[in-house]
């Protein structure tokens, strides 16, 4: 009864309730929001890279590296020599190394050149390998395996006949246009920067820049697919390789002997490591959300209490004729801080809404650039927790506003002060 | 008649104020009694009231209630007896401005068990008994579901009387409830009010500063003789 009442009551000041309720609801979309950002990217990053035990690179930063090397962002400063991959594809403590060989594109997707083995090893999100929802690994030199979102955003299909670019631009200048490469393969959607990736084998890379010299084609010398196939395709260099161990507790061992390497200045670095590292840069950037996003609860919570002190004046006259009809002082407070915890549960149910609607639409977005994907609810316990903790600034905030109504339901008497 | 309420030696001060709002020695009014006390403005009249309804306690002397000294007894209590017993009418503004009419006569039974079982024995259910106190009280069957404040000063003060007639309770205070009407509805209330109360069986208080509104009344009590305070000050009442 007092429910309906307070209800109604609300209903009546609809206007102001809806604002409380809409700011309510855009501070706990920021801080879920916020929490959320943070473990997803943090769990995709992580599961991008399960089961490699040690990236190696031309020598420069570990972040540089594992962000160029894993997750296609930024430039490599350098390359890694053949020799060196075979060197350290050698000793005796490593189970299998893939090469990866970067720089080429199609149509804004990145194009990787590796290694069969690269489907064997490729391991994401907690040891999962790499499926083919059609075709098989490449095999020819001009074959190519596409990741689910080529597949998928470019509607390609098995046969097709694709052309790489030079450069990692969406429109690129200089095509290997005469060097087609037939789709062979199309992998299983993995929530990863796979997906976003055209496989070709290192030999097709060397094969489309046979005859091209420091980034640009020799001038009067064109070969063509056929005679190109009869070229020394063998690899000179790649950007980078990923390397499994037979026992990880080699890897420390492993990774020095490659970083004290004399023969080439090379970096090897554990991935977990590394992702430690970027979340520590990434840390101060994220306490400073979360900071805003606490902030913004705060001012939503004053919006609130602002309100309910408005609507107190207001509702000093529905108090008294409450209390004249027999409502007790408790049934008074109860009224005012109902509404408060009222207000906060539709703010945060709204909140829960918005932030799903921005999830969902950003999603793609994520998976588009990143190759990254964001599930949607994930009910776990640090939201709830959050939820409680918006509830209870709700409750507290309600506390104040609901007092004062009781100590005036007492000493107002039946004459109704304004 | 039997005593329904009286006041001995009853001492009241608001909290913050410098000396008591009153003091009256006593004052009784028996059951189905119509009673008028007249008396200037802060002289004491919703203090009265808010006395006997029991939302402020005496510091000193007692009020009794159908035999019961309702003033020692904890807040809780005092507030169920109002609830069950009191019909209370203000000046004006006495209705919850977002419940309808007929919601607003029947929120006295969602505060009293006892008032609900009394309207049902009366008329068969709550509602049926809001619906025949509201046509009583002359308010035409198509303003029952209207929002209370589309109705005019005049008719809300007679849904307030419906709603404080509800249930039967034992008696009716009435703090200046005509003071917002013209000379002719302000009659017809007072009419009303008084054939209500009497067909209900309840007593009714009823004060005011207009002196014109005694000749409905069998007994006028002069607040100004009564209120040993005020005198004593020699202020404006
Ligand atoms: N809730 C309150 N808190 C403090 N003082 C009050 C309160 N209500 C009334 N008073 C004081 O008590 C005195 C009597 O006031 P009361 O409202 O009872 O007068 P009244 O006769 O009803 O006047 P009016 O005809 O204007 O309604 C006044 O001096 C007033 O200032
Ligand atoms: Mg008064």
């Amino acid at each position: 009864m007092l429910i309906r009442l307070a209800g109604k009551s609300l209903v009546n000041r609809r206007g102001t309730a809806l604002l409380v309720v809409l700011s309510m609801a855009l501070s706990v979309a920021l801080l879920l929001g916020v929490e959320r950002l943070r473990d997803q990217v943090r769990d995709s990053f992580a599961s991008t890279v399960s089961g490699v035990d040690l990236i190696v690179g031309a020598r420069s930063g570990p972040l540089n590296l594992l962000l160029y090397s894993v997750f296609r962002i930024g430039e490599p400063t350098a390359n890694v020599s053949w020799k060196s991959v075979e060197r350290i594809a050698a000793q005796p403590q490593v189970d299998w190394v893939v090469p990866l060989s970067l720089g080429d594109s199609h149509r804004g997707f990145p194009v990787l050149g590796t290694s069969a083995a690269y489907f064997e090893h490729y391991r994401y999100a907690r040891q999962r390998s790499l499926e083919f929802a059609d075709g098989e690994p490449f095999d020819d030199l001009f074959d190519a395996v596409i990741g689910a979102n080529v597949a998928q955003r470019l509607g390609y299909q098995l046969g097709q006949e694709i052309a790489l670019s030079h450069g990692g631009g969406k429109v690129s200048l200089i095509d290997h246009a005469d060097k087609p490469f037939r789709i062979v393969g199309i992998l299983a959607a993995t929530g990863t920067p796979v997906d976003n990736t055209v496989h070709v084998s290192l030999q097709g890379i060397e094969a489309i820049h046979a005859d091209w010299l420091a980034g640009a084609p020799l001038p009067g010398m064109r070969l063509t697919a056929e005679q190109v196939r009869e070229r020394d395709l063998r690899p000179r260099s790649v950007t980078a390789l990923m390397v499994g161990l037979k026992s990880r507790i080699a890897v420390f061992q492993v990774q020095r002997s490659i970083n004290t390497a004399t023969e080439e200045p090379l970096l090897a670095i554990i991935p977990g490591v590394a992702l430690q590292q970027l979340w520590q840069m990434m840390a101060l950037a994220e306490n400073v959300l979360a900071l805003v996003a606490w902030m913004v609860l705060l001012v939503a919570v004053m919006v609130m209490l602002t309100a309910l002190l408005t609507a107190l004046n207001e509702r000093r006259r529905e108090m008294a004729i409450l209390r004249a009809i027999g409502a007790r002082p408790w049934q008074i407070f109860a009224l005012v801080i109902g509404e408060s915890l009222l207000l906060t549960l539709l703010g945060v149910v709204a909140g829960v809404l918005l932030l799903q609607l921005a999830s969902l639409l950003a999603a793609p977005l994520l998976s588009a650039r990143l190759g990254l994907a964001l599930t949607l609810w994930s009910p776990v316990a640090k939201e709830f927790i959050l939820i409680a903790a918006v509830m209870l600034a709700g409750l507290l905030a309600g506390i104040w506003p609901a007092w004062r109504a009781y100590r005036q339901s007492l000493t107002d008497g039946l004459g109704m002060r304004l | 008649m039997s005593n329904l309420l009286s006041l001995q030696k009853v001492s009241y001060q608001w909290p913050g104020t410098a000396r008591p709002a009153l003091q009256i020695e006593q004052l009784s009014v028996d059951e189905a009694e119509r009673v008028f006390v007249i008396g200037p403005s802060g002289c004491g009249k919703t203090t009265l009231l808010s006395l006997i309804a029991g939302i402020a306690v005496p510091q000193a002397g007692g009020i009794i209630f159908q035999g019961e000294q309702v003033s020692g007894w904890r807040s809780s209590q005092r507030d169920r007896v109002r609830a069950d017993q009191f019909g209370i009418i203000f000046q004006m503004f006495n209705l919850l401005p977002y419940l309808s009419v007929l919601d607003n006569v029947l929120l006295t039974a969602q505060f009293s068990a006892p008032r609900r079982r009394r309207a049902e024995q009366l008329s068969g259910s709550a509602t049926a008994e809001a619906e025949r106190l509201l046509e009583r009280l002359g308010l035409p069957v198509e303003l029952w579901q209207r929002p209370a404040t589309a109705l005019s000063v005049g008719q809300q003060q007679r849904v307030a009387a419906a709603r404080a007639l509800f249930g039967r309770p034992a008696i009716l205070l009435a703090d200046e409830p005509t003071s917002a009407l013209d000379g002719e509805h302000r009659d017809r209330f007072i009419s009303l009010l008084r054939e209500e109360c009497e067909a209900a069986g309840a007593a009714l208080l009823f004060v005011s500063h207009d002196v014109s509104l005694s000749q409905h009344f069998s007994r006028v009590l002069d607040l100004r003789e009564l209120n040993k305070s005020a005198r004593a000050d020699g202020a404006a009442c």
